[in-house]
């Protein structure tokens, strides 16, 4: 099966008031038709960044991107600003984690929708009224006629939302990132707007590119799921077999520290010692080494490359083969 | 049960809502309706609920941060409703409050040292002693002595949540008001707090309510429940009981919301329609009704109250019995 | 241990930012530029070259620039240079007056009425409003008719005055800000008292952007006090002062522009000077203002750095061996 989005051994390098920072060193990431795929990661990990750089959304003059974006086979770094502006939008759309600051203010969310519709289709102002309406429809927005109206600030952070979603999906794009569309929201709400984004992912063949720090929402959205780590892609495979036996140190650390319904009230979580790494250095060993407990010497000598532990399951780590390390 | 630490006793608190243009009439929002409860030495009292169900306002009022519209709260038995000035400045050396985003609750421009140093300084601490203190505390929450000198923009999230606890602490208080202190954290930095709570609870028998919109977070430290909706608590109950017999709908409703880790036990969800009602609109029957899926027509007219239907365990909704659902 | 990451040298880890620097080429050039004639004015008696208010009609009545008289003489023959540093002394300590009395009065208003709000808050503002809707120089005007008395000390208070409610909206609109974070919240339930919140918690963190408002105002008091001295309300003759030497000249634009050139030319200087280094200064204390060097620049640098540093350690690892 050809992936619809690749990404290989991208870069992103930021320049900060501190010196450039290492915002992303070396993801791969393959992305198949249809699937959602999530990215999680803690504050920092580089999961936004990689989602903004499909995109090319970083200000151009205070970064640097390296690797390849392939879309459809198509390398979309080596865009040109034009072609970029076509593509967003119409074949990858994005949406974020605070709608209303996404939102224009003073558009009603209709004529928002149908903004977007008349930019890339060049529909008339009247078909254009007539899509906004269906996708309102489409996104739970009801009744349409009522809601076309509205200004974003008359609605709920939720309904908020679901507007993005229609202006995101209007174009049917074949890709749609969402960068933590959900933290901002309440669960019960939460889960309202994962089940919809699952729901047209089904129904139009839409790949969704889900970024999340929450393990919870990868575990009932997400049929593939990256863990990233300090601008890595730590570990990737399908999301049970990830949940149920991750590979990399960390990404175990992290599913352990969780407080479940099932665990014991009370008793002492586990943690992760230290702190992430600042990014001022492009990484040549491995970046969790100095917080993990499997630690050998060869992890501070070289950078581990993503070891196949089967079935697409892969992780970055020099020990991720060893069986029973896990106890 | 010891003697309560705190006692709420049918707390409101309203806000006045202007009126949006001419001729409409100003409104009121009710941020808590009528809420009661104690929390015993000790104790650890969790508050659970969405984004403006007045968890948040609930906290602030315990503290006499905001004005209480009505009810009264009495701490270690003396009526504390009504106090002001020096009365109030006094009663806040024995609350304290924790708050959600570590990195706004110290002042960016002034050192951490100066920071503890001032509470000292404040309440009239000997400077030797807070000295002492400070570097005992600094200990207990696994910050080495030199963070004293640093600025709070040098610190992580979690490293400055610790120094929020141990300002807290200074003062030896009788009761904390903790309002999401893990929310704005990463799930090993969460991990690592509530570790810290929860040793800290030992050490110093700390009485505590804790906010949370987290039902995993609020399970695993909670003694008790209160879960809120729309300025009221609907089901409340010590935690092993709410947890093994849920019984309000919004309760359950909100169980089935969260996002389960385990692929393998994916739950039949309950996904609840609509949005929280604003407060300032309430309903005139159950706050829940417009929502839930069990609403008849008695839930429509007339608010249910909170009762007992199993030791300890209380509830607000019609259709459960004495016996339960 | 982990030398590869952790061991690096100060140039990627430093805690001081790299860009963002006071003394740019021109906030030094602006501030050498200040600070001559602020010195020149303070130390006037030393670098005068004739006594300020000395007359010589006779001698040298519209004298043009010469060996002697170095800016030329006014009708009365008076020196034009002594007199423009013995006026500048009165102008600049004018300024600071105006402007330490609008930060006297201005700035607790400001932190009272953005912190409590409300009644307190309203009736401070309409107050502002009121004085804020008179053009400041009418203000100054009716003080000093209401005063009747002129001179120096009432032009500064009217100044003053009329400063005040700017500067207090400023406070104001900054304490609101940063009255809802949450540190003040923290304060708050420590039992610190309102009036430490104020001065102690809020008005640090308001202060970077109350110190450029003020440097502004000192270049706006010149110009003020200037235009009271020119229309004969401030500053009294025979005191030198750079408004009344501008209208002492007017007469004479044609025979000898000196006379009022000079005193321009210093009230240009001197406010073009205080907005730079208030600029350079607003840049230097907001880090969003900040400009970052390319890429380019930036390796080019690096890489300097480290050939230096390379050469250090060669040194030094020559010694020890």
């Amino acid at each position: 099966m050809t992936n619809l989005l690749e990404i290989r051994n991208l870069t992103v390098e930021l320049m900060t008031a501190r010196g450039i920072v290492y915002a992303i060193s070396g993801v791969d990431m393959a992305l198949r038709p249809g699937e959602i795929h999530g990215v999680v990661g803690e504050s920092g990990c580089g999961k936004s960044m990689t989602a903004k750089s499909i995109l090319r959304l970083h200000d151009p003059r205070r970064s640097r991107m390296g690797g390849e974006i392939l879309f459809e086979g198509e390398n979309l770094l080596a865009y040109s600003n034009r072609q970029m502006e076509k593509l967003r939008g119409r074949d990858i759309s994005m949406i974020f984690q605070d709608p209303m600051t996404s939102l224009n203010p003073i558009m009603t969310v209709g004529e928002q929708i149908g903004e977007m519709v008349r930019f890339h289709t060049g529909a008339s102002k009247k078909e254009a009224r007539e899509k906004a309406q269906e996708l309102l429809v489409k996104v739970g927005l009801e009744p349409a006629a009522k809601r076309y109206h509205q200004y974003p600030f008359e609605l709920s952070g939720g309904m908020q939302q679901r507007v993005m979603i229609a202006m995101a999906i209007a174009c049917a794009p074949k890709l749609l990132i969402a960068d933590e569309p959900t933290t901002a929201l309440d669960v019960t709400i939460q889960a309202q707007i994962l089940e919809l984004i699952a729901q047209l992912a089904e129904d139009m063949g839409m790949s969704v590119l889900l970024i999340t720090h929450n393990f919870g929402v990868v575990a009932e959205t997400c049929q593939r799921v990256s863990v990233m780590y300090a601008g890595k892609v730590v570990e990737t495979g399908e999301t049970r077999d990830l949940m149920n036996g991750a590979r990399h140190p960390y990404s175990r650390a992290l599913i352990e520290s969780i407080p479940g319904m099932d665990s014991l009230r009370g008793a002492r979580l586990s943690t992760i010692p230290g702190s992430p790494p600042a990014l001022f250095r492009p990484p040549e060993v491995c970046m969790f080494a100095d917080r993990c407990r499997f630690v050998q010497d060869r992890c501070r000598e070289g950078y581990p490359a993503l070891l196949d532990c089967g079935e697409g399951h892969l992780a970055a780590c020099f020990r991720a083969g060893e069986e029973g390390i896990y106890g | 049960m010891s003697e309560p630490i705190m006692q709420v006793v049918d707390l409101k608190k309203t806000y006045p809502v202007p009126a949006r243009h001419l001729g409409e009439r100003a409104r009121e929002l009710r941020a808590v309706d009528g809420v009661s409860f104690s929390i015993p030495k000790g104790g650890i009292f969790g508050v659970v609920g969405e984004s403006g169900c007045g968890k948040s306002s609930l906290g602030r009022c315990l503290l006499r941060m905001e004005e209480i519209t009505g009810g009264s709260l009495l701490f270690q038995g003396e009526d504390i409703t009504k106090l002001s000035g020096n009365a109030l400045l006094e009663l806040r050396r024995h609350m304290q409050m924790i708050f959600q985003n570590p990195y706004g609750s110290f002042n960016p421009k002034q050192k951490i040292g100066s920071a503890l140093h001032e509470v000292a300084k404040v309440h009239k601490i000997p400077r030797g002693a807070a000295q002492e203190k400070i570097t005992h505390l600094l200990s207990e929450i696994n910050l080495p002595q030199d963070t004293l000198n640093r600025i709070p923009s040098e610190m992580s999230g979690g490293q400055l949540q610790r120094l929020a606890i141990a300002r807290a602490l200074l003062l030896t208080p009788d009761f904390i008001v903790a309002d999401e202190p893990v929310s704005a954290l990463d799930v090993s930095v969460q991990a690592q707090i509530l570790n810290l709570l929860m040793d800290l609870r030992e050490k110093f028998s700390l009485t505590m309510l804790f906010i949370s919109h987290e039902m995993t977070v609020v399970r695993h430290l909670c003694d008790e429940v209160a879960v809120m909706y729309l300025g009221t608590v609907v089901e409340q109950a010590e935690t092993e009981e709410l947890f093994r017999n849920l019984l309000h709908p919004y309760t359950q409703a909100l169980m089935s919301a969260i996002p389960n880790i385990d692929p393998d036990r994916k739950m039949e969800r309950v996904i609840l329609q609509g949005d929280l009602p604003s407060a300032i609109d309430v309903p005139l029957g159950c706050p829940f009704a417009p929502r839930c899926i069990y609403c008849t027509e008695q839930c429509r007219a007339e608010k249910p109250i909170l009762r007992e239907v199993a030791p300890g365990h209380h509830v607000a909704c019609h259709l459960i019995g004495e016996a339960g659902a | 241990m982990f030398t590869a990451l952790t061991g690096h040298k100060a140039l990627f880890r430093s805690k001081k930012p790299h860009y963002g620097k006071l003394f740019t080429p021109t906030v030094v050039i602006s501030m050498a530029v200040l600070l001559f004639i602020v010195v020149g004015c303070v130390f006037a008696p030393l670098f005068a070259t004739h006594d300020p208010n000395v007359q010589d009609v006779i001698g040298s009545s519209l004298a043009l620039p010469s060996a002697q008289h170095w800016l030329g003489a006014d009708n009365t023959g008076r020196d034009i240079f002594s007199r423009l540093l013995y006026g500048g002394r009165t102008i600049l300590m004018g300024a600071m007056g105006v402007v330490a009395f609008s930060a006297l009065v201005g700035i607790p208003l400001g932190l009272v009425a953005g912190y409590y709000g409300g009644r307190i808050d309203g009736v401070i503002m309409r107050i502002c409003d009121v004085i804020l809707s008179f053009p400041s120089l009418l203000l100054a005007f009716i003080f000093v008719a209401g005063t009747q008395s002129r001179g120096i000390g009432n032009a500064i208070i009217a100044l003053g005055i009329v400063y005040v409610p700017m500067l207090t909206r400023l406070v104001r609109s900054l304490t609101m800000v940063e009255k809802n974070k949450i540190y003040v919240s923290a304060c708050v339930s420590l039992g610190y008292s309102d009036l430490r919140i104020m001065y102690r918690h809020i008005l640090p963190n308001c202060i970077s952007t109350v110190l450029v408002q003020l440097t502004l105002d000192v270049a706006y008091a010149i110009l003020d006090l200037a235009a009271l001295s020119f229309l004969g309300l401030g500053i009294q003759p025979p005191q030198a002062d750079w408004g009344n030497m501008l209208n002492d000249g007017r007469a004479f634009l044609l025979r000898n522009p000196y006379i009022s050139l000079a005193p321009g030319g210093a009230i240009v200087l001197t406010v073009v000077s205080i907005n730079i280094l208030s600029d350079g200064l607003h840049q230097y204390l907001d880090p969003a203002q900040t400009e970052l060097p390319t890429f380019k620049k930036y390796e080019r640098r690096a890489n300097r750095e480290a050939k230096r540093e390379a050469r250090k350690a060669k040194a030094k690892g020559g010694v020890s061996l």
